[in-house]
């Protein structure tokens, strides 16, 4: 071979002079799959490498906060449904601890373990369309397959208590909106082992698959300073070894009452490392519900409040671990039947944020990789 | 959270009013410094209060400014679920705080929300760019001086529709 065709196909010869390229844009989304949503990231390439990448978002704004301001407090309580449009239920759980601080309410039992119940089965959903989203970015169908079909169960147990499948307003404030049917929890329990038993199906086909390593492991690591600099909550914090999980570190609701472990990784953080912790944190969501399910108490379901309420002027803030990470909501009264203020804390909105100091230097594919893992949705992120 | 108290002492220029941290806001990015030096306290929210017709509410103290801005704390140490909140009140004339992008970056992105639906100006950051409204949305609207726009966001099709047009269902405008 020739010293001038040697020197082609070595690949430092591409930034040499031999070839010259010239860096040019590319808008990655809104209308994209691998974005998840109407994400846009306006990209500066050079070849397939990242020189500097830009989020473009608020393709999905309403303005729910300022919605919010001309409704009641029970009347807003589904639009929070919609802000992470893919794990609907656990939503409205942070907004209405807001309002339980607001007002002092105190919560029956019951509702304390329904709400657990339900939030969990909500968080393995979500997981669920995250690895199935996940390895679809890579080409894997059967592992969406596999998800979608586990999900359906759960989607059906939150249809039977609610009526809605996806945007589910279940948890309001006061406690749950409506008792369960007969049977659900003996439903809710086969269902379980379903979920079990899919999760094993994901080990056989996808955490050992050679091309889905390839893509994962070692790619766009996050390192555990990193991950609280930039506001990192939820299992992305975890996946960087940060053990911190309000479920576990600060128990609320009836959490403290249940025997699981918290999902952490002490190794790199890196895309891989954040599929495993959702994989290690739907079997512990399953523990959870299977022991309220068993513990579950009888009683009443809602504390006896209002549906047109008054609270007393201050401000509530409260916090949840919801699936994607911290969730927070603070309301503001003024003593009328109308919040004065509402936001909500958004842990995608934070998780995006470090996309512009990590994408320099990486190739697309890895960029893929790296926004698929962070597992963000754009209705919160929007809002 | 640990100790308010100690966490009080250990902030310079903040003061501790009915159990709130109150900081005046040229003052911000020492105090977020200094929670930063604490150790295992994470910013992961800016919330902003547009207060003065909340002043003016039953029960609630009129507040020297108009705008309550708030930093907030997670402490990932001990009982994260209540918040280290530090707190500044904003001038109406002219909203501005110093940016504390440098200390914690996570501000990046919380800074420019509170821009862009409060109007709150954050000094000393390179870009300070709207980042849900689109580029060209003319005002805060999350203040609540705000007039909802009446007109739709193309006006063009407001305008009226030339002669003889018909619409999707056949009927003459």
């Amino acid at each position: 071979m020739s010293d001038l065709k040697k020197e082609a196909f070595d690949s430092d010869a591409l930034e040499s002079d031999l070839f010259e390229t010239q860096e040019f844009v590319l808008n990655l989304g809104p209308q994209h799959p691998s974005t998840h949503g109407v994400y846009r990231a306006r990209l500066v390439l050079n070849g397939e490498t990242i020189v500097s990448a830009e989020n473009k978002i608020g393709y999905l704004h309403r303005g729910i906060e300022k919605i919010a301001e001309g409704l009641t407090y029970a009347q807003f309580a589904p639009y929070t449904t919609r802000f992470d449009y893919c794990s609907g239920a656990l939503q409205p759980w942070a907004y209405a601890l807001a309002l339980e601080t607001l007002g002092g309410i105190e919560v029956p039992e019951r509702a304390e373990y329904l709400r657990v119940i339900v939030g969990e089965l909500q968080r393995v959903a979500s997981h669920l369309i995250m690895i199935a989203s996940f390895a679809l970015d890579f080409g894997a169908w059967t592992p969406w397959a596999y998800a979608f079909n586990a999900r359906e169960g759960i989607n059906n147990l939150l249809e039977e208590i609610s009526g809605s499948r996806m945007l589910v307003n279940y948890i309001v404030y006061g406690g749950v909106n409506a008792e369960v049917p007969e049977g659900w929890v003996e439903r809710a329990k086969a269902e379980l082992d379903k979920i079990l038993y899919r999760l094993d199906d994901f080990d056989k086909v996808l955490s050992g698959n050679e091309i889905f390593l390839g893509r994962t492991k070692g790619i766009v690591p996050v390192s555990a300073e990193e991950a609280i600099e930039w506001g990192f909550t939820g299992a992305n914090l975890r996946a960087s070894g940060v053990a911190f999980d309000l479920r576990k570190t600060s128990p609320y609701s009836v959490y403290d009452r249940f025997a699981f472990d918290m999902a952490v990784i002490k190794g790199e953080g890196d895309c891989f490392d954040r599929y495993w912790l959702r994989m290690m944190e739907m079997r512990e969501s399953v523990k959870i519900v299977r022991q309220a399910l068993e513990k579950l108490p009888a009683g009443e379901c809602r504390a006896k409040v209002s549906k047109v309420w008054r609270p007393a002027a201050g401000e509530g803030y409260a916090l949840v671990e919801a699936a994607r990470g911290v969730q927070g909501y603070q309301v503001v009264s003024d003593g009328s039947t109308k919040p004065f203020r509402v936001h909500m804390r958004s842990p995608s909105f934070c998780h995006i944020g470090i996309i512009p100091a990590k994408a320099p230097g990486i190739t697309i594919q890895d960029f893929i990789s790296f926004m698929a893992s962070l597992d963000f949705v754009l209705g919160e992120i929007d809002r | 959270m640990r100790d308010l108290n100690v966490i009080a002492a250990a902030l310079p220029g903040v003061e501790m009013k009915d159990g709130i941290l109150v900081v005046s806001a040229d003052r911000v990015p020492a105090a977020v410094a200094a929670v930063k030096k604490l150790g295992d306290f994470m910013l992961f929210d800016i919330t902003c209060v547009d207060r003065p017709a909340l002043a003016a509410a039953e029960g609630v103290q009129a507040s020297p400014g108009s705008f309550e801005l708030a930093w907030r704390f997670m402490d990932l140490r001990e009982n994260s679920r209540e918040v280290l909140t530090l707190k500044a009140f904003l001038d109406r004339a002219d909203p501005s705080a110093p940016s504390v992008m440098d200390i914690f970056k996570s501000a990046d992105v919380l800074e420019r929300e509170v821009w862009d639906l409060m109007g709150i100006r954050f000094t000393g950051r390179e870009k300070l760019e709207r980042i849900l409204c689109r580029d060209d949305f003319e005002g805060h609207p999350l203040r609540k001086d705000f007039v909802m726009p009446k007109r739709s966001r193309f006006p063009e099709a407001d305008k009226a529709a030339p002669e003889g047009a018909v619409d999707g269902r056949g009927v003459k405008a």
